[in-house]
């Protein structure tokens, strides 16, 4: 459930040394082995952010990885002991589940437009359960831009900059070409490849442009947050 | 009937505050106070008073500027005595960001959903504040009304260009989104704080006003320097500077809050 190799008899897992016997690192995590719509079986928790947990599944027809984000947003909701249903709380937080819910399967319906494209990942799937909503995507192999870079000391040489964003300045002119803006541009939404491929993903703060522009904008962001998030310093 | 002082080593603090909803159909302002009773908490942290202005479409800016309050003045709280007041605006300002960009997220509406914020402390030794976005921070003294804070503001910007002969007053004056913020609370990072290092001196007589934009968009700074001159304190000067605007009856009010605190000295 760690890599999704065969572990046969073995308690930890010999290629990547996933013990399933462990408890779970993240809280509100589905539990390892759930089954979701007949097809995923879902294993270790590859990340959570607050608002969704991603995890490693195994697509059970057409025998390979993938990745299976969760809506699970803990501030509204949370997740029984050894229940797999998402619970919002009571009160104002239910609204704000049900919208939030909404606009995730919004997410889903952005990318999969572009599933031709070879610099945005590959959405194959997305299904209502347990109270919430899943997002199959494709599995990759890789790291983040901002491990990438972190890697490499913080900077790249400019062909190198220039091989990583020339597909990601192709997929933005893809959804600029619909009208759709990603609005959130930075290290920690594009992906390296082990094999070389770069990836956008995240396309949650991504939104319709203006058409009427008698409407004003309420904000411009000029320049990108400095500042990472969390772990970042404020600039005084 | 006088507002209740607040003594800080010698020096009285006497604060009111008022807020409308305008002519919107949400109030997304929010503001508050420390904890004016706590005598040992103000004398290392001062007094801290607070307003932020919401964005966001449906209820979305009134909890996002009360998330930024509330986590704003938690994490305030924590402060110890070592910690110096500037650095504890800042701690508690990276956790107000964060909070409410994490409320976005877990909404679906990253980038659409933020607040501003300006929040200053009133101590002995002066006032210290930090400010991200529009709303606006003044201080009366000697018969003048100063805005202490730097707007956020594309228009803000504008006017840089203005200065350096680069762009027209008039081509500023009429660009349609000059009033849209280019740094708030909730992007999961602050692009732009006001944030000074010194301290401004209190003195009796001195009056401190934080507030909303839709205050000082209905009132000019010499109609609110004039009212601040008549009022006797800090209460009577926020209940009259909100009758003022909203007397205005502008087509499109936005919410109005407005926090004025009045400096004495405490008399023994």
């Amino acid at each position: 459930m760690g890599c999704m190799t065969d572990r046969g008899q073995a308690k930890a897992c010999p290629t990547c040394g996933f013990d399933e016997a462990k408890p779970p690192e993240l809280p509100f995590e589905l539990p390892i082995r759930t089954v979701l719509n007949e097809q995923y079986l879902i294993g270790r928790a590859l990340g959570a952010g607050g608002f969704a947990i991603t995890y490693l599944g195994w697509d059970i027809r057409l025998a390979r990885r993938v990745a299976i984000k969760e809506y699970m947003p803990s501030a509204l909701a949370s997740r029984p002991e050894n229940s797999t249903q998402v619970v919002p709380h009571s009160g104002p937080s239910r609204d704000d589940f049900n919208y939030g819910l909404e606009r995730f399967l919004d997410e889903a319906r952005m990318v999969a437009q572009f599933q031709e494209n070879p610099g945005i990942i590959a959405v194959t799937n997305f299904f209502p359960a347990n109270g919430t909503a899943y997002l199959v995507m494709e599995y990759l192999e890789g790291t983040t831009l901002k491990e990438y870079l972190k890697d490499r000391g913080g900077r790249l040489p400019f062909e190198e900059a220039l091989e990583i964003m020339t597909p990601v300045m192709d997929a933005l002119r893809e959804l600029h070409r619909v009208n759709l803006l990603h609005r959130d541009i930075s290290p920690d939404n594009i992906y390296v490849t082990t094999s070389g491929q770069i990836k956008l993903l995240d396309f949650g703060a991504a939104r319709q442009a203006l058409r009427d522009r008698s409407q004003r904008l309420s904000v411009i962001l000029s320049e990108p947050a400095l500042i990472g998030h969390p772990e970042g310093r404020l600039r005084a | 009937m006088t507002t209740p002082f607040i003594g800080i080593d010698g020096l009285a603090c006497a604060p009111g505050n008022a807020q409308a909803i305008g002519k919107r159909d949400d109030q997304q302002d929010s503001f508050g106070y420390s904890d004016p009773a706590d005598a040992g908490f103000i004398a290392h942290g001062g007094l801290v008073a607070i307003v932020a202005d919401g964005m966001g479409g449906m209820a979305h800016g009134a909890d996002a500027s009360r998330i930024a309050v509330r986590t704003f003045l938690e994490q305030y709280a924590l402060k110890i005595r070592d910690e110096p007041i500037s650095q504890a605006l800042g701690r508690a300002l990276e956790a107000a960001d964060r909070a409410v960009f994490d409320f976005a997220s877990s909404v679906g509406k990253r980038r659409d959903v933020g607040s501003t914020l300006i929040a200053a402390s009133f101590a002995r030794a002066g006032l210290r504040w930090i400010s991200v976005g529009d709303s606006a921070l003044y201080i009366y003294r000697d018969s003048s009304l100063t805005r202490l804070n730097h707007p956020h503001t594309l228009g803000a910007r504008l006017a840089e260009l203005v200065k350096r002969g680069e762009m027209s007053p008039e081509e500023a004056a009429i660009d349609p989104d000059r009033d849209a913020l280019t740094s708030y609370v909730g992007a999961g990072g602050i692009p732009q704080i006001d944030w000074p290092a010194e301290s401004i001196l209190l003195a009796s007589g001195y009056m401190i006003i934080l507030c909303s934009d839709g205050l000082y968009r209905a009132l000019s700074e010499d109609e609110i320097a004039r009212i601040v001159t008549a009022s006797s304190d800090g209460q009577v000067a926020a209940d009259a500077l909100l009758a003022n605007a909203l007397a205005r009856d502008l087509p499109r009010q936005d919410n109005v809050t407005v926090l004025c605190i009045r400096v004495a000295e405490e008399s023994r």
